[in-house]
């Protein structure tokens, strides 16, 4: 079945300039993403898994155009977004909507829930103040508050609360993609739940497709049917979800399953006691000097993604577990 | 703004000596003792009495009426000053949060340049330059004022812009005025609220050295920086003449800075109590 | 026994009067045991591992016991309190920018207690410092001494806050989130990292957290808390499979699982843990429970306990069995 992809993403590239460390010595660059490229179908939720340094942060923001790569292109729905028009980006944008780590940032303080879940209505105008009003009220109640909640101000809810607000600011233009990076991690478990739950349903009733980012794979694994996994700035597995949990191809993708604290299971493998050693520099597969299954070829010469265990996956590996 | 529950007492004597000072100002297009200007020879330096309650000057001048007068071109000087401060001041802050990059470092070391200069010696080469009197004295304090701001608002608006809710606000498609009216004044308004009661009382004290220095308000303008200068002369015989103006120019810079100190303890923590 | 907590109150003053942060908690930990305490925000978990190292902030009641090596702490004075800290009591923070001074090299931060309680050089000192770096698998330790916080990942920082707590050989080290702001393969290696001390030197640990799955896999005994009041406790394996407590159950029921099918629905609990003063008379879960009964708002729920050392404070302990 060819669909044209809900996003595509292609050989993304993004550094970071640092101050320079003497005068008229060459900028520091810090290399955040090193060619990135996946592509998300509608309806199917993609995960994206990394931790600190692997670039996921800055992958979410040059999807939805809030920053510029280097090089790379993004498509939504066949359209090149960094082609576009001011006027046409902004349109674009009712179709693609945010959902932050923090519920107590992302909302503005000083503003009552209707202004701030009404916001990105602001941005298409043309809305009256009874239908902006009536479309507050419903995306409230899709996400399990009330509609008098509305006047409220930010301060007056709790977490999963502010959280749920700010998932209704995400769906009031009913976008069909919703990136959220880190959805649930400042909530408690009990409350984390809720938002899950809610976070399904609405993929399963509202038709919204979630690129979801997380260090978490549990979270990941519940609502993402395919998921790739990062380590810096590149896609090191990629696959769907729970074949890619179950037996992970690439090394680093199984140190991550491995350390993921579960009930279900007793940890069988002892995690290593030594510092996390710093990353390669140069040539060779920037993970080697962790990796328990490396060789001499994997410091010389970087894998690229290939197919492992059967079509849908792929790893970037010389010696892939599967 | 929700409910101020617990003012310091800085806020109440504050707010009592700033509304002194704007009443007496708006006294003095009502009602004064006295005309202000209004010379008297004979009665020169009188003590004070029951017609003249501060006595007169060395010009026979009913004091009361000049302290209340020249609350006026006080307070007139402070509005319009902070005012040219806070309007070029936010234009430049918010130009220099948005823009970044080089338009922001420009920005910046332009109001370093600004800085260099003693604000008072900067007002003193203005008005030397086009010539005293108030309008001048307002247009060089004002200049002074605009760095300040600027700096202020920069750095505020920096902050704002870090949090997510600006980000967010990016996502949804606002545009660079939009998140500047909608989110980022809002929330740094009681710095600059803070900000601008210092810079008013600094303007007063401004306006009074240059009055003394013969730079301000020209007379029969009443003010209490020449009234000040003024009673230099006769400084042994009456020393009164420069404890009234003095006492006046005192005690609002004092109303206004207790004022400040008041509203930042009562708008900052508020916002950080909330989230 | 090690340490010995019975009955520990913390009240905290508010502008709206005292308020029970930690309430009646009664538990024993021994020699070399780890006590993991599960919580979410709001149950006093936090509160309570700063009052055993007499750490509650300024204006805090402390009532009830705490028996540490033999001797009542409650009521300390706060210069006998200082001998025992980094000596025989160790605490290590959650987030390790913030627990350590950016403004000092780590080499003389963790030799710090060394100096103080032990009556070292600073020289001596540093040099025990780089020696205690290696020992927490630092790579490069000399390099980690002389360098200040910011020049650290966060996983080194946590490991520097280690070797500080335990370059005394402290009794009992406290561990208060510690790896909830760190990766989670620097997590796995950190939490292995106090495994292997434990280990080595018998000491005890007291590993506060909001995960039930780290404390499962590194703790003999666990604590759940909810609303100041320790909701069940016991080894960690029998709580774990065979809850007593309806608070229990819903916290394992509302994790996700990294292997559970995809979209199948959370259990959740609805609602939110509640604040410190709204906790009334009766049981803090009694609103979200869904085993409530009248008795459960009224009353505290008394301690029930099975085979001895399996603890849980419920009105219906009994009939939550494994069939229920």
């Amino acid at each position: 079945m060819s669909e044209a992809p809900l996003l595509d993403i292609v050989d993304l590239f993004k550094a970071y300039r640092l101050h320079r460390p003497r005068p008229f010595a060459p900028h520091r660059v810090r290399p955040a993403l090193n060619g990135v490229s996946f592509s998300i179908i509608a309806g199917r939720s993609f995960g994206i898994v990394g931790e600190s340094g692997s670039g996921k942060s800055t992958l979410a923001r040059i999807a939805l155009a809030l920053d510029k790569p280097d090089a790379g292109v993004v498509r939504l729905e066949g359209r090149s977004l960094f082609d576009l028009g001011r006027r046409e980006l902004r349109a674009a944008r009712a179709h693609m909507q945010l959902i932050f780590q923090d519920p107590y940032g992302s909302l503005d303080p000083r503003m009552r829930v209707e202004r701030i879940v009404a916001e990105p209505l602001a941005a298409l105008g043309g809305a009256s103040r009874a239908e902006r009003r009536r479309r507050v009220a419903d995306s409230l109640e899709a996400v399990g508050l009330r509609a008098s909640d509305a006047a409220k101000y930010p301060h007056e809810f709790s977490g999963g609360q502010r959280q749920r607000v700010a998932i209704a600011r995400a769906l009031i233009t009913r976008p069909k993609l919703v990136v959220a990076d880190e959805p649930v991690s400042a909530l408690d478990v009990s409350v984390q739940a809720q938002a899950l739950n809610l976070m399904s349903d609405l993929q399963r009733d509202a038709g919204v497709t979630f690129l979801l980012i997380s260090h978490d794979l549990a979270v990941v694994a519940h609502i993402c049917e395919t998921t790739a996994v990062m380590f810096r700035g590149r896609i090191v597995e990629i696959g769907p979800t729970a074949e890619l949990f179950a037996s992970p191809a690439h090394p680093y993708a199984r140190e991550l399953v491995d350390a993921t604290p579960r009930l279900d299971r007793s940890t069988t493998v002892a995690p290593p006691l030594n510092a996390t050693p710093a990353p390669a520099s140069g040539a060779g597969c920037a993970y080697a000097p962790r990796c328990r299954y490396a060789r001499p070829r994997c410091l010389a010469e970087r894998p690229e993604l290939t197919a492992v265990a059967g079509e849908t996956r792929r790893a970037a590996c010389h010696f892939p577990l599967v | 703004m929700k409910g101020f529950s617990r003012k310091s007492s800085s806020f109440w004597v504050g707010a009592a000596l700033t509304a002194a000072l704007l009443a007496m100002a708006a006294l003095s297009y009502l009602w004064t003792p006295y005309p202000p200007a209004a010379i008297d020879i004979p009665h020169k330096l009188a003590p004070p009495s029951l017609a003249h309650w501060f006595g007169t000057d060395n010009l026979g001048r009913d004091v009361a009426s000049e302290i209340i007068g020249g609350a006026r071109v006080s307070i007139l000087v402070g509005v319009v000053a902070v005012g040219i401060g806070l309007v070029f001041g936010l234009a430049f802050g918010l130009l220099a949060a948005f823009a970044k990059g080089v338009v922001e470092d420009s920005i910046m070391k332009a109001c370093d340049f600004v800085f260099a200069f003693p604000a008072l010696l900067s007002a003193i080469m203005l008005t030397s330059t086009f010539g005293p009197g108030v309008v001048n004295a307002i247009v060089a304090i004002g200049i002074a004022n605009v760095p300040i701001i600027a700096k202020l608002t920069r750095a505020t608006a920096n902050s704002v812009l870090a949090r997510e809710y600006a980000l967010a606000a990016r996502a949804a498609g606002r545009g660079p005025l939009a998140i500047a009216f909608d989110h980022v004044l809002p929330n740094i308004a009681p710095q600059l609220i803070v900000q601008a009661t210092i810079q008013f009382a600094i303007a007063i004290l401004a306006e009074a050295a240059l009055s003394y220095l013969g730079l301000g308000a020209q007379p029969p303008q009443p003010s209490w920086g020449r009234m000040l200068s003024d009673a230099q002369n006769v400084l042994y015989n009456a020393p009164r003449l420069a404890i009234y103006p003095g006492a006046a120019i005192a005690l609002s810079v004092l109303g206004l800075n207790l004022l400040g100190d008041g509203l930042r303890d009562a708008l900052d923590p508020k916002l950080k109590a909330r989230s | 026994m090690l340490l010995e907590v019975k009955d520990l109150v913390v009240d905290l003053p508010t502008s709206g009067g005292a308020v029970r942060i930690v309430n009646d908690a009664t538990f024993r930990l021994g020699e070399g045991e780890s006590l993991g305490v599960v919580g979410e925000s709001g149950s006093g978990k936090t509160m309570m591992a700063l009052a055993l190292m007499g750490l509650a902030p300024e204006g805090a009641r402390i009532g009830g016991s705490i028996r540490f090596e033999d001797r009542e702490l409650v009521g300390l004075s706060e210069e006998a309190m200082r001998a025992l800290r980094g000596d025989r009591i160790a605490m290590i923070f959650q987030e390790p920018m913030t627990a350590l001074n950016p403004l000092h090299r780590v080499g003389e931060q963790v030799a710090e207690p060394l100096v103080l309680h032990r009556g070292m050089s600073r020289k001596a000192a540093f040099h025990e410092a780089i020696r205690l770096l290696e020992h927490v698998r630092l790579a490069d330790p000399a390099r980690a001494a002389r360098a200040y916080p910011f020049g650290l990942s966060g996983g080194e920082r946590q490991r520097a806050m280690i070797a500080m707590a335990i370059g005394c050989g402290p009794r009992l080290v406290i561990a208060d989130e510690p790896t909830t702001a760190l990766d989670v393969t620097v997590q796995a290696r950190i939490l292995a990292l106090l495994d292997g001390l434990r280990h080595e030197s018998k000491m005890a640990l007291i590993l506060v957290s909001h995960d039930l799955a780290v404390v499962a896999a590194h703790c003999d005994r666990v604590i759940v808390m909810y609303g100041g009041l320790i909701m069940e406790s016991g080894p960690v394996d029998v709580v774990l499979r065979d809850p007593r407590n309806p608070y229990t159950r819903a916290l394992l029921q509302a994790r996700p699982e990294p292997g559970a099918k995809r979209g199948v629905r959370l259990k959740t609990i609805p609602g939110s843990p509640p604040h410190h003063r709204e906790v009334g008379a009766g049981c803090p879960f009694a609103a979200r429970c869904e085993w409530t009964i009248d008795v459960c708002r009224k009353a505290r729920p008394p301690e029930v306990a099975f085979g001895g050392v399996h603890v849980s404070r419920c009105w219906r302990a009994a009939e939550l069995g494994p069939h229920a």
